[in-house]
């Protein structure tokens, strides 16, 4: 049937051209370089914009954000997420790309990534794209390139996929101003959760110079009560920081409206430094537990000081709000056919998801253990935290934090091992 | 027991419905297969459902009335769920709706809770393809997509990708089902949906942007937090055929 399609379309159907300093070689390489250096920054969120078609052009945004695919680390893939250039200027301890390693460099001109960006979205690759860059020359050249190439989407292509753009430290206020109005979210990376920590480890650079940005978004975004779709990462186990001090600083960047999301980086060495940590292996677990507090906190109502008892780091051993329930076993059982909303989400094990379910259920008849079983609410931690018309589900007699703790815990850390790094260690 | 065949066609759908919610509501309910999906031939015993416009179009008449407008919208979901073989439950279910509506959208009913989730696992299905959906340039401007979903998620993809790509000329083809959409392929205003029995189709060249997209795929994955088990969990092996990353 698609002979026939070839012989009824003679003209050139696109307008799209390559540019000309690219051979597939280069292009190749380049891409190979550049994804290395950018695949160290976490987000590749898609989510959370509305922005509809060009009728003329090409792309749209998807509320919910797509996954396009997920890489061999189990992460999943939604934007071209690359660096302009890997070249920099800084020292930063903890990069891949600092000035001072002998790396492959590459450079992708604004042409080119508008070109790539598009091929790969018109073949259903990507969801849009994800800028970052190195810094070249300064940051106001860098930060101008990096917007040369998003405008060569938007107005030249008519692209309105997902764009993510890095905003650069030090970038003046127009040009920062300019990639807010062009990017569906923008970011800033904080890095390091204490200042002194962040001068040791990154000599040019101050929180006020990697703030600058994020509050100048803000105040673009100040007529709207909303969070600035902004976001910021910091790293994890490079500095003695404890959980509580990452926390609070993400707990103050909610507060104030900054960002829409923290992302969390476990420490992973790239570089051999006296000012480095010497880690056998990257504190994923720790990161893990960073990411379960975060939505604690944004989703679950929960405040910061209840993550904490008298220590200043999350459990290890046991997700944190399974650690606050048995720190606070007088706040159980939960009746399940009478607790509202809020009552049903610090149970261990049921999420907004289930909580609404049984919410719902509830008003539709009797609830049971078989219908609860139906509806998919998963149990297995739930049931020692819930009574159902008065019953407990967890049959004993004793309802003790070692009962709990020795069902659980050991439970919680496989599950976390088999999915994780150390699963595929051994191919 | 009797079995029941019909064509996998939304009017012999309806028909089917018909004649076992309203025609033979005391009979039992019979074996009932899909011919799109199983390959199974008249005999003896089976009784084939022909598709029948009045019945169809009757039956909608009266769940509009009874179950309200939404609810069609709903059908046209579970007839899509093709492959969880939902026709007994809903005969099951529409017998008892009809005396009591309000069951329909109770999720801790026994035929509508099934029925909820299998519509439920039929939009995760199209959230899949919304981004596993991998588009081939077959010949100059005209991609192609093949694919095989769980459910018959193809009608659900069209307003998608027709809002996405306005100017791309493109075709996405079901294999399973033989269920073909094509856009603006030979003129501007052509949209297609429908079974077609031969699709045939060659590679003017090799498409340039599969192995840059590989070597971007490749390189985007951090070595230290390699977990393919956690990449099977998303990517389950089977569908991998159709994602040009893992080729």
């Amino acid at each position: 049937m698609l002979k026939e399609f070839s012989q009824g379309v003679n003209q050139n159907l696109s307008k799209r051209s390559s540019p000309q300093v690219l051979t597939k070689k280069d292009l190749l390489s380049k891409l190979s370089i550049l994804a290395i250096s950018a695949r160290y920054d976490n987000s590749c969120s898609s989510s959370g914009a509305r922005r509809e078609s060009h009728p003329y052009g090409l792309g749209n945004t998807h509320l919910s954000g797509i996954c396009h695919t997920w890489s061999a680390d189990g992460r999943c893939i939604s934007l071209l997420k690359i660096l302009m250039t890997n070249i920099c200027i800084n020292d930063c301890k903890y990069c891949v790309n600092r000035i001072k390693n002998d790396v492959p460099r590459a450079i992708l001109t604004p042409e080119e990534i508008a070109y790539l960006t598009v091929e790969f979205y018109r073949r259903n690759y990507i969801e849009g794209l994800f800028l970052s860059s190195g810094i070249i020359k300064d940051p106001d050249y860098t930060m101008e390139l990096m917007l040369r190439a998003v405008k060569l989407l938007r107005k030249k292509y008519y692209f309105n996929g997902y764009i993510h753009l890095k905003l650069i430290p030090g970038a003046s206020r127009e040009l920062v101003a300019e990639a807010f109005l062009l990017a569906d979210r923008v970011s800033s990376n904080l890095e390091i959760a204490k200042e002194e920590n962040l001068k040791r480890l990154a000599p040019q650079k101050s929180f006020s110079l990697l703030y600058t940005p994020l509050r100048i978004v803000r105040e673009l975004y100040k007529e709207k009560n909303l969070k600035t779709p902004a976001s910021t990462q910091l790293i994890v186990g490079a500095t003695p920081e404890t959980d509580k001090d990452i926390l609070s600083l993400a707990k103050e960047l909610y507060q104030k409206k900054l960002v829409r999301r923290v992302y969390y980086s476990a420490y992973i060495p790239v570089n051999e430094d006296k000012d480095l940590p010497a880690i056998n292996e990257p504190p994923f677990l720790r990161e893990h537990r960073l990411y379960q507090a975060d939505w604690l906190l944004r989703f679950y109502g929960f405040s910061l000081e209840e993550l904490f008892a008298e220590e200043e780091f999350l459990s290890l051993e046991m997700d944190p709000k399974l650690a606050w329930s048995l720190r606070n076993l007088h706040f159980f059982p939960i009746e399940l056919t009478k607790a509202d909303y809020w009552e049903l989400v610090r149970v261990p094990g049921i999420g907004p998801v289930s909580a609404k379910k049984i919410i719902r259920a509830r008003k539709e008849g009797p609830l049971t253990e078989e219908s609860l079983k139906k509806l998919g609410i998963p149990l297995k931690r739930a049931k020692y935290f819930i009574t159902l018309r008065g019953k407990p589900l967890f049959k004993t007699t004793k309802f003790s934090e070692k009962i709990i703790k020795n069902q659980l815990v050991e439970t919680q850390l496989n599950l976390f091992k088999e999915l994780s790094v150390y699963a595929d260690c051994s191919l | 027991m009797q079995i029941v065949l019909y064509d996998g066609t939304p009017f012999s759908f309806l028909t089917l419905l018909y004649e076992y919610v309203l025609e033979k509501r005391e009979e039992p309910i019979p074996k009932i297969y899909n011919l799109l999906l199983r390959k199974e031939r008249a005999g003896l015993f089976t009784k084939e459902i022909f598709p029948d416009y009045n019945k169809a179009l009757k039956l909608k008449e009266i769940l509009r009335a009874h179950l309200g407008e939404p609810f069609l919208k709903r059908l046209y979901h579970f007839y899509l769920c093709d492959s969880a073989f939902l026709e007994e439950t809903l005969i099951k279910g529409l017998r008892r709706a009809l005396e009591n509506p309000e069951i329909v959208s109770h999720i801790t009913d026994e035929d509508f809770g099934k029925l909820a989730r299998a519509e439920k696992e039929l939009f995760r299905e199209r959230h899949r393809w919304l981004g596993m959906l991998r588009f081939i340039e077959v010949t100059k401007g005209i991609l192609l997509a093949v694919y095989e979903p769980k459910f018959n998620t193809t009608p659900l993809l069209t307003s998608h990708f027709m809002k996405r790509f306005p100017q791309e000329r493109f075709v996405i083809f079901d294999s399973l089902r033989k269920i073909l959409f094509s856009y603006r392929v030979f003129n501007e205003k052509e949209i297609f949906l429908g079974r077609v029995e031969n699709f045939e189709f060659e590679l003017a060249e090799k498409d340039a942007f599969i192995e840059l997209f590989k070597t971007y795929f490749d390189n985007i994955s951090i070595p230290e937090r390699k977990s393919l088990k956690r990449q099977r969990q998303r990517v389950p092996l089977k569908i991998r055929k159709f994602l040009v990353e893992f080729w």
